[in-house]
């Protein structure tokens, strides 16, 4: 029996376990200890230095550690009550940073110009540039009564004057004569639907018309179509690089929320009006 | 530098500037072009209150056209499609300090005033935009809301975004801000808009000092190191005659320097926007039947009611007359513009697609009172449901500029040659001569020759011995908007020791003309189903041009004219509230509203 207290065995057994006892004697106290560590402190240094230029006093220490603590402190208890429960904000705080966490992610991958290159040929679509119109007009105003008869005068004496007189003719229009490379939709805004669904129809390089606008009637000189065009890769790569992790966000976030309603089912309670 | 290096260095310049390529659209005669010189995102402190999160990013795509969101979650767009130049005028006093207040960290998420700042509940939005302005204006510089590193960051924001979005010949960003000065809440803002992206470390806000005398010399400084700078002040309507005095800041009386200074600061003034209109009221312009046209008048926050002298446009440019016949200096001799002071980014200022200028405060029908509904509306001394119907859905400002590119549009501003629009895009013409023809109206060189023979909106006319001068005008409406009913010139003129002024309709829609001695077209009885808000659409004219002679014109008076074009009545976006929730509008304010335009003046200069 006596032998048994001489093995080392037993003596290791008692030291290891009064070292488990004094371990969990100490962490009594730091389950609810408040601990400013010395990076805490520094961080609190180099803030002040940053806003202020100075290095900060001992007493202004001092105050902000105590202002720490007891933020701290009722940050705990706060916690221990359970406040942070139903409150609007701070479930809205906590959803926006899980969603910035995940979207970190996406910002940092690099990504191959390959995966770009796909991208933009899916995506062409979305790259290409609308259709512009070039052309010229002689304006007739809505306001003048003789309008018409005016119109017919000119288209019949088109084929015989000098084409380069056309500016001559017709009256003033308050946004010019000339318009250069204009989209479908600028002219939409500035002349009505009906002018640009004539002008569209309108064949090029000869006057054409009577054409109606919101301010009256117009003859027509088509320049040209320019048809919308699709940019090289390398015009538009940076562009291309944003909307590809833009994407990759989206979906990221929506397969991560996928997982999320996986592992949170939901219940809606109904209500007899919602029946 | 020796008179040699000088000349080659101008030739050299020269050819360089000669050289420069023109954008497309590059016209010699001038193009109209619109814009919003006056907008706000959540780098301003009352908008990111307001629960705004838009950025100056999300501005410059709400004004290229695009849709971005709300505060309180819809979509806004512009209707009338894109606009061809914008600033985004943050508040200087605490730009960017709240967006960097709401980050755990940073060190001013910790101050007193950070509380509150993200509610969504009105009650605390107002108590903590209350609390900021106090804490501002009580400690100036020293208070800790005042930090340089986030300021700086802040406007290096704003000047990145301009120079992100600028598309010369497409689309004009400005690099400006807004100057909040409102001693005892008198209005006395003014927007600073830079020509290019050069600009200073930091905006000059009222916090450094809130008498504008103060900015103007910032703003000399700034000019005299290459940085040229303008400054335009908005709603005089609530400065409590403050504004447009017959004396200084200190209540001395006006010199030829101060007007000298006040002149080459401030060549504009934006007489129209959402928190009301400035031209003019009914007190100060009792013959003027459209002088009501969205008025508002009390203190901003309070109910104090502004008084009037010294608190409109048109009498500005009546005293600016006086003094000029009286002393041979003109304080008040600015051009006019229109814009929206959003806080949403983007301007509300489509009567039919209305959504109010304060983000949560304002966002809904119900919010802006227009509509009724449970909520108190009522917040210290002012109750939202005054305040906010009586706001209008206005403005833009309208440039005649060569091309649209900082340079041109902004040396446009310095001469003046813009006009205000209520909203639609009305384009206004307006030129002074002594050799316009009658058939010029239907020259198609008519502009070639306008500019030629006479001068542009902004500009000043010398007398001509005795001559009587013509004035050229010409208005055309906004495809997307509803038919001109009428164009007139407002003059004011100085005789037997005083002012006056008189408004003459010059020219009528629908094959009418003006009476000869009442000076008023006869009503074309345009009307508007208040139903659906639809109008005739046989009313009104597509374009009113005219050539007028001053019947009352005095060879050795001075005088300034400006033209002030009407539409036909169209529903006042209160009404489109009230029409879209079944209800009938709210009594007291007008149903219908003629949406206009106003060109900057031309001066008359007689010989002295």
């Amino acid at each position: 029996m006596l032998n048994f207290f001489k093995t080392p065995l037993l003596w290791f057994l008692l030291i290891g376990a009064g070292l488990f006892v004094y371990d969990a004697y100490l962490n009594k106290e730091n389950e609810n200890t408040i601990a400013i560590t010395k990076g805490d402190i520094n961080k609190i240094k180099d803030q002040w230095r940053a806003q202020s230029g100075k290095e900060i006093t001992p007493e202004m220490l001092d105050a902000l550690i105590q202002e720490q603590v007891r933020e701290r402190r009722l940050y705990r208890e706060a916690l221990a009550l359970n406040l942070d429960k139903d409150d609007v904000i701070i479930q809205r705080r906590l959803a926006q940073k899980l969603r910035f966490l995940s979207e970190d992610i996406v910002d940092e991958k690099a990504v191959s110009e390959e995966d770009l290159l796909g991208y933009y040929r899916d995506h062409e679509l979305r790259y290409v540039t609308s259709s512009t119109y070039s052309f010229q007009h002689i304006y007739f105003s809505g306001e003048d009564k003789n309008a018409m008869e005016k119109v017919s005068k000119v288209l019949d004496s088109l084929d015989v004057i000098d084409p380069a007189s056309w500016e001559s003719l017709g009256s003033p229009f308050i946004l010019g004569r000339t318009f250069t490379r204009q989209s479908s939709k600028t002219l939409k805004n500035q002349f009505g639907q009906g002018f640009v669904k004539a002008l569209v129809e309108l064949a090029p390089k000869k006057w054409l018309g009577p054409i109606e606008s919101v301010f009256g009637i117009h003859l027509v000189y088509l320049e040209n179509i320019v048809p919308g065009q699709l940019p090289s890769f390398e015009e538009i790569q940076a562009q291309v690089l944003q909307d590809y992790r833009t994407d990759l966000r989206r979906t990221n976030f929506e397969a991560f929320l996928a997982r999320l309603g996986e592992k949170y089912p939901v219940i809606i309670e109904e209500t007899l009006e919602t029946r | 530098m020796n008179k040699c290096g000088i000349f080659l260095f101008l030739i050299f310049s020269s050819v360089n500037a000669l050289a420069a390529t023109k954008t497309n659209g590059y016209s010699i005669d001038r193009n109209a072009y619109f814009g919003d010189l006056h907008v706000h995102t959540k780098n301003s402190s009352d908008a990111f209150i307001f629960n705004v999160r838009a950025t100056p990013d999300d501005a410059y795509k709400y004004a290229q056209g695009g849709s971005i969101k709300h505060a309180l979650g819809f979509p806004i767009r512009l209707k009338g499609g894109p606009l061809d130049f914008t600033a985004v005028t943050d508040h200087g006093e605490l730009l960017g300090i709240l967006p960097a207040m709401i980050d755990p960290n940073n060190p001013m998420s910790k101050l007193p005033e950070a509380a509150g700042i993200q509610s969504t509940e009105r009650a605390d939005v107002l108590a903590a935009f209350y609390k900021i302005a106090r804490g501002v204006r009580a400690a100036g510089n020293a208070s800790p809301l005042r930090n340089m590193d986030v300021l700086k960051s802040a406007w290096q924001e704003t000047v990145d975004a301009a120079e992100r979005n600028y598309k010369p010949g497409v689309f004009t960003t400005f690099v400006g801000y807004e100057y909040t000065s409102a001693p005892k809440s008198q209005n006395l803002h003014r927007n600073v808009i830079f020509r290019s992206a050069k600009v200073p470390e930091i905006p000059f806000s009222s916090v450094e000092s809130g008498n504008p005398e103060d900015l103007w010399h910032w703003m000399e400084e700034q000019r005299n190191n290459g940085m040229d700078v303008l400054a335009i002040p908005h709603n005089s309507n609530v400065s409590n005659g403050l504004m447009f005095q017959r004396t200084d800041t200190a209540g001395k009386p006006l010199t030829s320097e101060y007007a000298e200074l006040r002149m080459r600061n401030e060549p504009l003034v934006e007489v129209t926007q959402v928190k009301g209109t400035s031209e003019t009221h009914p007190m100060l312009s009792p013959n003027d039947e459209w002088a009501g046209f969205e008025l508002y008048d009390t203190l901003i926050a309070t109910d104090i009611v502004s008084k009037k002298p010294g608190g409109f446009v048109r009498e500005a440019y009546r005293n600016g007359i006086f003094f000029d016949n009286e002393k041979g200096f003109n304080p008040y001799k600015f051009g006019l513009i229109g814009s929206s002071d959003t806080h949403n980014a983007g301007g509300p200022v489509e009567e039919d697609a209305y959504f109010s200028k304060a983000g949560m405060l304002d966002g809904t029908a119900e919010r802006r009172g227009t509509v009724p509904s449970d909520s108190k509306t009522k917040f210290g001394a002012i109750d939202a449901s005054d305040t906010f119907p009586q706001w209008g859905a206005s403005g833009l400002a309208g440039v005649w500029a060569e091309e649209n590119t900082r340079e041109s549009l902004f040396d446009a501003m310095r001469r003046k040659e813009t006009f205000a629009t209520s909203g639609p895009r009305i384009k206004v013409r307006f030129f002074a001569g002594y050799k316009f023809k009658d058939e010029i109206l239907d020259d198609p060189k008519m502009i070639r020759k306008a500019y030629r023979r006479g001068v542009p909106m902004g500009s000043d006319l010398k007398a001509r011995g005795d001559k009587t001068p013509s004035f050229l005008l010409w208005a055309v409406r906004d495809a997307n908007s509803t038919w001109l009913q009428r164009m007139q010139i407002i003059k004011g003129w100085v005789a037997d020791g005083e002012s006056h002024e008189q408004v003459f309709d010059v020219a009528c829609a629908d094959g009418l003309t003006p009476d000869n001695k009442t000076h008023r077209c006869p009503d074309n009885n345009a009307e508007v189903d208040l139903s659906d808000c639809s109008y005739d659409i046989d009313k009104g004219a597509v374009e009113l041009k005219t050539l007028w002679e001053d019947p009352t014109f005095s060879s050795d008076q001075e005088a300034f004219y400006y033209v002030r074009v009407l539409e036909n009545p169209s529903c006042r976006w209160s009404t489109w509230d009230a029409l879209r929730a079944g209800v009938a509008p709210k009594s007291g304010l007008a149903l219908t509203i003629q949406e206009r335009a106003w060109s900057s003046p031309i001066w008359y200069i007689p010989k002295k």
